[in-house]
């Protein structure tokens, strides 16, 4: 009976060893993939720098320039893009973010049909498919870890349109803010209309082929799905972060459930052995 | 010479130097040469040809705009292709397009396979448990 214990014991410490195995393993796989996923967000800041600086250098000169995406309009119906992930095991990191964002949402409407919903990451269309909501993308857009922007073009293209045709008149994302490598916060910012485009003044004069207009309007698009983009990228790091600390907390539970496990092994097993001892002292003091 | 710097979303793409550029673009085309007034140019689709010397580089754009001032060339490109010649440059980028797109959908398409595999598996490891 007593060894029968300590042989559960045994093999249970043997398999939290292996699972202890897999999530360290995890741990450093999402470490490294962290690191690549900050040297993304880095090479993108000078695109994103040069777009707009130069979106304000035309905005500074020509004052009388219009554009839809500048201009605010009454809200009646929002647009909401929720950033989510493909894989799970990276802790709260999707959950989080659909309490605070049905939270909001509850608070903020009487109906479902009063906003429509944009969904990255498979975790999030499936959590929302479920449920009653309009959700825009008829497909899981896919979020990688080797994210590429035509991954994502096709649904934020399709939420430009919903706004320039005012279907929605106004355009909310929500994604985890990468603050540091402990730290992500959930956010909701305000991508449309845009308030204002902060760039450096440049004192030149610049001309603008075919017309200040025209560049505007190309530039106005390009300058959105970018900033979404960006938005991703800082998405993606925070959840590799969140996984690496997920993992981390994996394996060190893991650990102390070993410590646990090895203090009961060796009692149950000096519990064996007094037990066998005690027998063959009483046997042999049976036969005197 | 005129520097040029090619950015997209990925990063740095390209850095060269030339003496002068035709930019094609749905408006026709248009030449920029040393000493050019400062000029900002959308390209959407088309190209830039590059010459240097003998050379002929073709940098080929979807969805951007090149900036020229103090004779440096920045250009900003959602998608970009340096290469000799621009005819395959546009089919080639459309190809990478629909290609990752399929890519995606085949993986997601696995991955879910192998989700319910391992549903059915954890099923039957837990139905002989209880016999």
């Amino acid at each position: 009976m007593a060894s029968g214990t300590a042989r559960d014991i045994k093999n249970k410490i043997e398999a939290t060893r292996k699972t202890s195995q897999i999530t360290k393993a995890m741990n450093m796989v999402s470490a490294s993939k962290l690191r690549r996923a900050e040297k993304k967000m880095r090479d993108y800041r000078p695109f994103m720098k040069n777009l707009q600086d130069t979106i304000a250098q035309i905005l500074n000169s020509n004052l009388d320039l219009q554009h839809k995406m500048l201009e605010k309009r009454e809200v009646k119906k929002t647009g909401y893009l929720l950033i989510t992930s493909d894989r799970g095991l990276a802790g709260g990191y999707n959950n989080n973010l659909f309490r605070q964002f049905l939270k909001d949402v509850k608070e903020k409407y009487k109906t479902n049909d009063d906003y429509y919903l944009g969904i990255i990451g498979s975790k999030g269309y499936y959590y929302f498919q479920a449920q009653d909501v309009n959700i825009i993308n008829k497909n899981i857009i896919n979020i990688r870890d080797d994210i590429q922007f035509i991954d994502i073009v096709e649904l934020i293209q399709k939420m430009i349109d919903m706004y320039i045709l005012e279907e929605v008149d106004e355009i909310i994302i929500y994604y985890n803010k990468y603050i540091n490598t402990i730290r992500q916060d959930i956010t909701a910012e305000k991508i449309l209309p845009i308030d204002t485009i902060e760039g450096d003044k440049r004192q030149i004069l610049y001309e603008f082929e075919p017309s200040p207009q025209q560049v505007l309007n190309v530039l106005m698009p390009i300058y959105i799905q970018n900033m979404i983009y960006g938005f991703i990228l800082n998405a993606k790091t925070s959840e590799h972060a969140a996984r690496m600390t997920a993992m981390k907390s994996a394996t060190d539970n893991a650990m102390e459930i070993i410590e646990n496990l090895t203090l009961h092994y060796n009692r149950a097993r000096q519990a064996a052995i007094t037990q066998e001892l005690t027998e063959i002292v009483s046997g042999a003091a049976a036969l005197k | 010479m005129i520097k040029i710097n090619v950015v997209t979303p990925e990063g740095k793409l390209f850095e060269e130097e030339a003496s002068i550029l035709i930019i094609r673009n749905s408006d026709g085309e248009q030449a920029i040469m040393k000493n050019h007034i400062p000029v900002v140019i959308t390209i959407n689709p088309g190209y830039i040809r590059l010459k240097k010397n003998d050379e002929v580089l073709y940098v080929t754009i979807v969805g951007g705009f090149l900036e020229f001032s103090n004779n440096t060339v920045n250009v900003v490109a959602q998608e970009a292709e340096v290469g000799r010649d621009h005819e395959n440059a546009l089919k080639h980028l459309a190809e990478l397009r629909s290609q990752r797109l399929s890519e995606n959908k085949r993986k997601n398409i696995d991955f879910t396979k192998a989700e319910r595999e391992l549903r059915e598996q954890i099923k039957k490891i837990n139905a002989s448990k209880y016999q």
